[in-house]
């Protein structure tokens, strides 16, 4: 089919046509505008802001200065500490994001195989550690460093230690372990939201898939139920990847701030130390603006990784 | 004199020799203070001292041990007729054997209205009476005492909290029990007069007039039937939002006579001494505060019948008839035992008296506030006609489940039957109105027509006495055994390997089964008691049950000594919660036995009607303004100054009524608005411009961040520029003291403030403070804040274990290292702060500064060459000198000092971790952890109080945790100054403990308001003065407890705390050795990396030295990298200078 040519109004201008437009929708508008304006105040803003506020220095007390793109300079030439966190970041999302996201599918998916009872009580039972605000901090006294700790003190009367570890301020141990508990909280929204994915998968559809010749459970996995959780996958994967950006709470909750030798330093503690710290504004709006872009450079590639399921 | 000091050094020399080539632990350590110069402040308690109040005979034991002797006749001891006070210097063989009395003691004329000459005893005093027995005799001992203060001059200033003392017979503590015998002070509400809207009434100078709760004004309010419905007058002043105000407490001065008892409450009747025939001495030595004393009397204490006798001695006597019931409100009390119970106010019961829906009403007495042994309440009830009749409060004890709370009861100040000392209230979520009663009898009392009758109620354990009494005995016991199996097995005990430990210490195995037998029974009384078996028995099974089967299997115990460690923390806990006896009072009635108690609780509906109207209120009531009694800017003159805090809601309130009741009647013309803040809003308020004149509770480096970015305001800036700050040093020629054109004074009220000499200058509020206090907060030159609070690190050590090992505390790091050996050989642990926490100490002690500082003259010459136009400098005139100082002073690279100095901006450049000494101390608290394996991380609290970790290195505030977390350890440890490095020149001994403070900040938005700007300086040094932190300190104790003793940055403030005499003394030699670390741009980097070196040192056994020097360029880098951010000289640039200079003049010594 020919594509449409758009009609050219010669009657009104561009921005009349739309005001005229917006008239003609107005309900739409306003009922719309209670979130809009909320989300344009306190998330639209604040992005720009900081966008702009990346070419200048600002410590937060005094007017900025206007520096162009001396932050930017900076943050890549003569940060080392940037460097350690960006990669510290990949590593760390590169690992969490999608073994979060597998983790949340390949539970929901066995779980989804049991019986309706069980399947609410194994749910709870994989969703609790995410609803409990800070649980995770129970492995903070799991790995505690005194020699009293879990960990240390039947490591040492098993005698596979010889003295107590610090556990949380060692960096051999410091990554493994909170990619561990990364991975232990992640079964949350996501997991749900799979779980409701399951559910949904039209029953029919398993059938024709029989009769036209799925062998397997893997096929019918591959070809019919993901290709129909579509939605939820996508929404899956973006919580994943904002969780695995945006981990650094739960770091700086078990390993203090900043990490030994900055070995489990994110991008967000960078921002933090940048921000919080060292009252240096602009270049924390620097490196928010790169964080920024990372996500939707991530989530764009997850978008077009997404197409493929099922083909 | 030389020679004198020829003999001293050669002491010392040979004593260095002995320190380097032996360890003659206790006998060297205790020498070296005698040998070096007496720095101030060293401070040590003698263990020997110390070892004759450490006695492990409970008083049970003594009794047992003495049973078959009897009261004797009673002797009134000639309190006057002490012995002499010991002569100083070298005393005779013979003399050694007498027991002297000690320190402050005098005798007055008259105090109060004692009507006779009174002994006052100092709070370091020791005060001995040579008694005679024709033969042996037990006795109690009767003693009458002053509530009231007095200050008879130095060590006889009593301060308001209860003496307290030991008693001594022969020079040593007989038992446990007479380790710390207290006389309590008595304490009145001070009510104020109101008007109608229920406002306190002011006099004209702003004061308030009071009446007391023991005076006939408020006892003809209270005894009046007619204003004791639920809705009747009230006495209690209201604030603005009409919520009522607590009264202030008063001290009752007066005297009375009391038995000597157990203040641990153990054991109920007075405490018995015996005297074999002969000479005795007996001895009351000071723990804490003064006593004023009238008479010491050797008595039998009367016994008290049962309630059997009590009904037969008034068998004329009827029960009352009437159906009226009398009713006195718990919050109207009399009498108090101490100034930390007070009225409260109660949501959770609609039938509290009175309730509001919304408003705050004190409806209630005691709580946890009234939860101590021996704390009592008084009130006064009148009755028509003389008979028995029932006292029925309406109490609730909601805190500690399946356990009931004990009272005792005295009417008319005796304890009517021996019964009534042992009365139950049950634990209820509800609200209970029952007479009083034993559990299983309600007692009737006979009450007087024609007088008030006072009804006492004091905190006792009861039956629960004998049960903590014999845990408590169980758990010092186990925690004995416990670290004497540790001493023997390690931290680490290895379970596979056979200690032998029935032959080792077969003692302390049978010991350990007789604690498992002791815990048994005593949990079989628990069960009688408490009706039921319950997680408080089951605490006790499980322990007895651990000790039974390590008796039984001793292979077992070195698997068991983790669970033991565990349970003998628990049985510590439960001892201390169970000995808490929480109770409040809303009302008691006394009534005709015949008719029904009051209903304590509303009905379901009526019930749900209360809540109803509480939610609904809730949408009207400002739940988070302080409430306040004077309105603000009552006249126009006022300048108004907002003041913000974080901290707890509770600490506010004492603030705002500190502010109304000793701020405003003072301070004329200036309005405080105090508002409670969330942490961490003061940055984001900051930016946005809406922030607070003056912030109370900044961090230590939050001045100097602050300041760098002139968000804050200097206190002493003298170039007249208010972005930077305002000049507070000499407020009499300043311009908040001046006239206008027209001759008037600008600000007349500040005028006569300052005139008055009400507001402080810079200086004289600076001399309140330690001198480092001031570091932190100062900045080439400009202070930007006053340190509120300050604590540092002390050493706190276990006295009993200490003795036990026969070894000394240690005075310098060589001695310490000594006692390391012994300590550790024991398998002890040492609590030592990691990294350069520790070693910031050691540094300071050898006059090692954090950053490089110094060398003013070199870079006060490189600026001047380098600024310097001519090419002549050596012969430059003093004009041009004066203006190349200038251009210097204008590129903001020198300021001037106090003295007028010009002093460059040099200072803090680059850290100097990376000199020789700091390395090696470094390295050397490094090796504490590496080589000598102290432990890294570990809970000081609990490892101290089972004694595993006898010394620590800690924060003086722990003393806090420690007095509420384990009272079973109290008077067995002691916080001192920590050990000292040896200066080699002087040979004084350097023990530097390094502070921090929290600040009080001016913010710059009173910048263009000078004005306001002084109005804040006001009310900063107001805040930071004696009386008020006193005030504060007392305050913050009295609502919160014992723990919330505040660090109070003000010497003499802090001075006046209910410290014990060897508690104050070793705290303020402490303080007076503290050092505090300055701040400069960019320190936040410091700790950081040097927690990464150490972390390093300690996880993968790298090199000290060249770790911490791997991190220095960093750290200096990021100096460089802040201060170039602020335009201070940083090493870059005077590089470039001196490069320039060298060019200019090239035989210039360019040393750098």
């Amino acid at each position: 089919m020919a594509k449409e040519k758009a009609v050219i109004r010669t009657d009104m201008t561009h921005a009349q046509w739309t005001i005229n437009e917006m008239k003609k929708n107005k309900v739409g508008y306003f009922m719309v505008a209670p979130f809009f304006i909320l989300f344009f105040i306190f998330t639209v803003l604040p992005v720009l802001l900081s966008f702009v506020l990346s070419f200048t220095t600002f410590n937060l007390l005094e007017f900025p200065d206007f520096v162009f793109m001396d932050n930017y300079i900076r943050l890549f030439l003569d940060d080392d500490i940037f460097i350690t966190a960006i990669l510290n970041t990949f590593k760390f999302a590169a690992i969490t994001g999608p073994g979060s996201y597998l983790l949340s599918m390949l539970f929901a998916w066995f779980i989804n195989e049991l019986r309706p009872k069980i399947r609410a009580v194994a749910t709870l039972m994989f969703y609790a550690p995410s609803i409990s605000g800070q649980v995770y901090l129970i492995w903070t006294i799991f790995f505690s460093a005194d020699q009293y700790g879990f960990v240390n003190a039947w490591g040492m009367k098993l005698g596979l230690l010889n003295e107590p570890v610090l556990w949380f301020q060692n960096e051999d141990y410091i990554f493994p372990l909170i990619i561990a508990v990364a991975l232990w909280t992640s079964l949350g929204t996501s997991f749900l939201t799979f779980i409701a994915g399951f559910q949904v998968v039209d029953k029919a559809l398993y059938e024709a898939g029989a009769v036209d010749g799925v062998k397997n459970r893997w096929q019918e996995l591959w070809y019919i139920t993901l290709p129909t959780m579509r939605p939820q996958m996508m929404l899956g994967a973006i919580l994943a990847i904002t969780g695995s950006f945006g981990f650094g709470g739960v770091i700086t909750a078990l390993v203090g701030f900043p990490s030994p030798n900055y070995c489990a330093h994110t991008i967000m503690h960078h921002l933090e130390d940048y921000g919080g710290q060292r009252f240096e504004m602009g270049y924390a709006s620097a490196i928010a603006t790169i964080l920024f872009f990372m996500m939707i450079g991530a989530n764009m590639l997850v978008t077009k990784m997404l197409r493929k399921v099922g083909t | 004199m030389t020679g004198n000091r020829r003999i001293k050094s050669l002491c010392i020399y040979a004593l260095l020799f002995s320190l380097l080539f032996t360890s003659f632990g206790g006998i060297t350590a205790s020498a070296v203070g005698d040998y070096f110069n007496g720095s101030e402040s060293m401070y040590r308690t003698s263990l020997d001292d110390v070892e004759n109040v450490l006695t492990a005979t409970t008083y049970q034991e003594y009794l047992e041990n003495n049973g078959n002797v009897g009261f004797g006749a009673d002797i009134e001891i000639d309190i006057f007729d002490y012995v002499d006070i010991k002569p100083t210097g070298e005393l005779t063989e013979e003399q050694k054997d007498v027991v002297w009395s000690l320190g402050a003691i005098t005798t007055v004329d008259s105090l109060g209205d004692s009507n006779g000459p009174v002994l006052i005893c100092g709070d370091n005093s020791i005060v001995s009476w040579k008694l005679n027995f024709e033969e042996a005799a037990r006795y109690n001992i009767l003693i009458e005492y002053y509530t009231g203060n007095f200050d008879f001059g130095d060590n006889m200033v009593a301060k308001s909290s209860a003496a307290e003392r030991y008693v001594l017979v022969d020079g040593k503590v007989p038992y446990k029990e007479a380790r710390s015998v207290k006389f309590e002070k008595i304490w009145a509400d001070a009510y104020t007069y109101l008007d109608d809207n229920g406002y306190s009434i002011r006099n004209e100078d702003g004061t308030k007039d009071t009446y007391l709760s023991n005076g006939s004004q408020f006892l003809d309010f209270v005894l009046n039937q007619e204003n004791m419905s639920a809705d009747s007058e009230r006495l209690f002043a209201n604030d603005l939002n009409g919520n009522e105000l607590k009264p202030e407490k008063t001290l009752v001065a007066q005297w009375i006579g009391d038995y000597i008892n157990d203040s641990t409450g153990f054991y109920s009747e007075p405490l018995s001494f015996y005297f074999s025939k002969g000479e005795h001495t007996l001895s009351l030595q000071a723990i804490r505060e003064p006593l004023a004393i009238k008479s010491v009397k050797l008595v039998k204490a009367p016994s008290v019948g049962t309630y059997e006798d009590y009904l037969n001695s008034h068998s004329d006597a009827n029960d009352y008839t009437g159906s009226e019931s009398f009713k006195i409100q718990g919050e109207y009390s009399v009498l108090t035992s101490g100034n930390t119970i007070y009225a409260l106010n109660d949501r959770s019961s609609s039938y509290s008296e009175p309730q509001d829906p919304s408003l705050i009403r004190l409806n209630q007495i005691g709580g946890d506030k009234w939860q101590y042994v021996g704390q009592w309440i008084e009130w006064q009830i009148e009755v028509p006609e003389s008979g028995f009749y029932y006292i029925i409060p309406r109490s609730q004890q909601n805190f500690y489940s399946g356990i009931y709370v004990s009272r005792k009861v005295y009417i008319n100040g005796e304890l009517p039957f021996a019964e009534a000392g042992n009365l139950r209230f049950s634990y209820s979520t509800e609200w209970l109105a029952e007479p009083l009663n034993d559990g299983t009898t309600n007692f009737k009392f006979y009450l007087e027509a024609g007088k008030p009758n006072t009804i006492r109620l004091e905190v006792v354990l009861g039956d629960m006495a004998e049960v903590l009494r014999s845990v408590e005995t169980s758990l010092s016991n186990l925690n004995g055994y416990y670290r004497k199996i540790l001493m023997i097995t390690g931290p680490d005990a290895d379970e596979y390997r056979d200690y032998g430990f029935d032959k080792l210490i077969p003692d302390v195995l049978k010991g350990l089964r007789k604690e498992s037998e002791r815990l048994t029974a005593v949990s079989e009384e628990l069960t009688r008691l408490v009706g039921e078996k319950g997680e408080h028995s089951s605490t006790l099974d499980r322990v007895s049950l651990t000790c039974e089967r390590m008796s039984m299997y001793p292979s077992t115990i070195a698997s068991q000594m983790k669970t033991l460690k565990d349970y003998t923390a628990s049985l510590g806990t439960w001892l201390s919660n169970t000995q808490n006896q929480p109770l409040s009072i809303d009302y008691i009635s006394v009534q005709a036995v015949e008719s029904e108690s009051p209903n304590p609780e509303p009905g379901f509906f009526e019930n749900l009607w209360y809540e109803i109207k509480k939610f609904y209120m809730s949408f009207f009531s400002d739940y988070n303004s302080l409430g306040t009694t004077s309105e603000d800017g009552d006249s126009a003159n006022d300048v108004s100054v907002v003041v913000w805090t974080a901290s707890s809601r509770d600490q506010a309130q004492i603030l705002r009524t500190l502010v109304d009741d000793n701020f405003t009647p003072n301070y004329e013309g200036i309005a405080v608005d105090i508002q409670l803040v969330a942490a961490g809003t003061l940055l984001p308020a900051t930016l946005a411009g809406t922030g607070p004149d003056i912030y109370l509770g900044g961090a230590q480096g939050d001045p100097v961040n602050y300041a760098i970015r002139s968000a804050i305001l200097s206190l002493n800036h003298k170039g007249g520029n208010t972005k930077i700050g305002y000049d507070f040093t000499d407020l009499e020629n300043s311009v908040w003291n001046s006239k206008n054109e027209s001759g008037e004074y600008k600000y007349p009220a500040f005028n006569r403030l300052i005139e008055s000499g009400t507001i402080k200058d810079f200086d004289e509020v600076k001399s309140w403070f330690a001198d480092e206090a001031l570091i932190p907060v100062t900045l080439y030159g400009e202070t930007y804040a006053l340190p509120m609070t300050m604590s540092f690190a002390m050493m706190f050590y276990r006295k009993d274990i200490f003795v036990e090992l026969g070894i000394e505390v240690p005075n310098t790091w060589d001695d310490f290292y000594d006692i390391m050996y012994s300590l550790q050989s024991n398998s002890l642990d040492i609590g030592f702060p990691q990294g350069t926490g520790g070693s910031m100490f050691l540094m300071y002690q050898e006059d090692e500064p954090l950053y490089d500082m110094g060398d003013y003259d070199y870079y006060l010459d490189l600026f001047r060459r380098y600024y310097y136009e001519g090419d002549d400098y050596d012969n430059i005139s003093s004009e041009q000198l004066a203006e190349v100082d200038q251009k210097i002073s204008d590129a903001g690279l020198t300021y001037i000092d106090e003295e007028g100095n010009t002093i460059p901006k040099t200072d803090g450049m680059t850290i100097n971790l990376d000199s020789d000494v700091s390395l090696a101390k470094f390295k050397e608290v490094c090796q504490f952890f590496t080589m000598y394996d102290f432990p890294i991380t570990y809970d000081f609290a609990n490892r101290f109080r089972s004694g595993e970790m006898p010394i620590a290195v800690q924060d003086f505030t722990s003393y806090n945790t420690l007095i509420i977390f384990a009272p079973e350890i109290n008077g067995l440890w002691e916080f001192t100054p920590l050990p000292g490095t040896i200066d080699d020149e002087t040979r004084e001994i350097h023990n530097n403990s390094v502070g921090g403070i929290s600040t009080i900040m001016m913010m710059n938005g009173v910048s263009s308001k000078e004005d306001v700007a002084l109005g804040s300086w006001a009310f900063m040094q107001w805040y930071l003065n004696a009386e008020v932190q006193s005030i504060y300190g007392n305050e913050m104790v009295a609502l919160l407890g014992p723990s919330a003793k505040q660090p109070t940055s003000n010497m003499n403030a802090l001075a006046n705390m209910a410290w014990s005499t060897e508690e104050y003394n070793n705290l303020f030699s402490q303080f007076n050795s503290v050092s505090c670390t300055p701040e400069f741009p960019g320190s936040y980097i410091i700790g950081r990396y040097t927690s990464f070196a150490f972390l390093d040192v300690v996880n993968s056994n790298a090199e000290p030295v060249s770790e911490l020097q791997s991190y220095i360029p960093d750290i200096n880098a990021e100096l460089a990298r802040k201060r170039s951010e602020f335009g201070l000289p940083t090493t870059d640039s005077i590089k470039e200078m001196v490069e320039v200079v060298k060019n200019k003049y090239p035989d210039w010594d360019g040393r750098r």
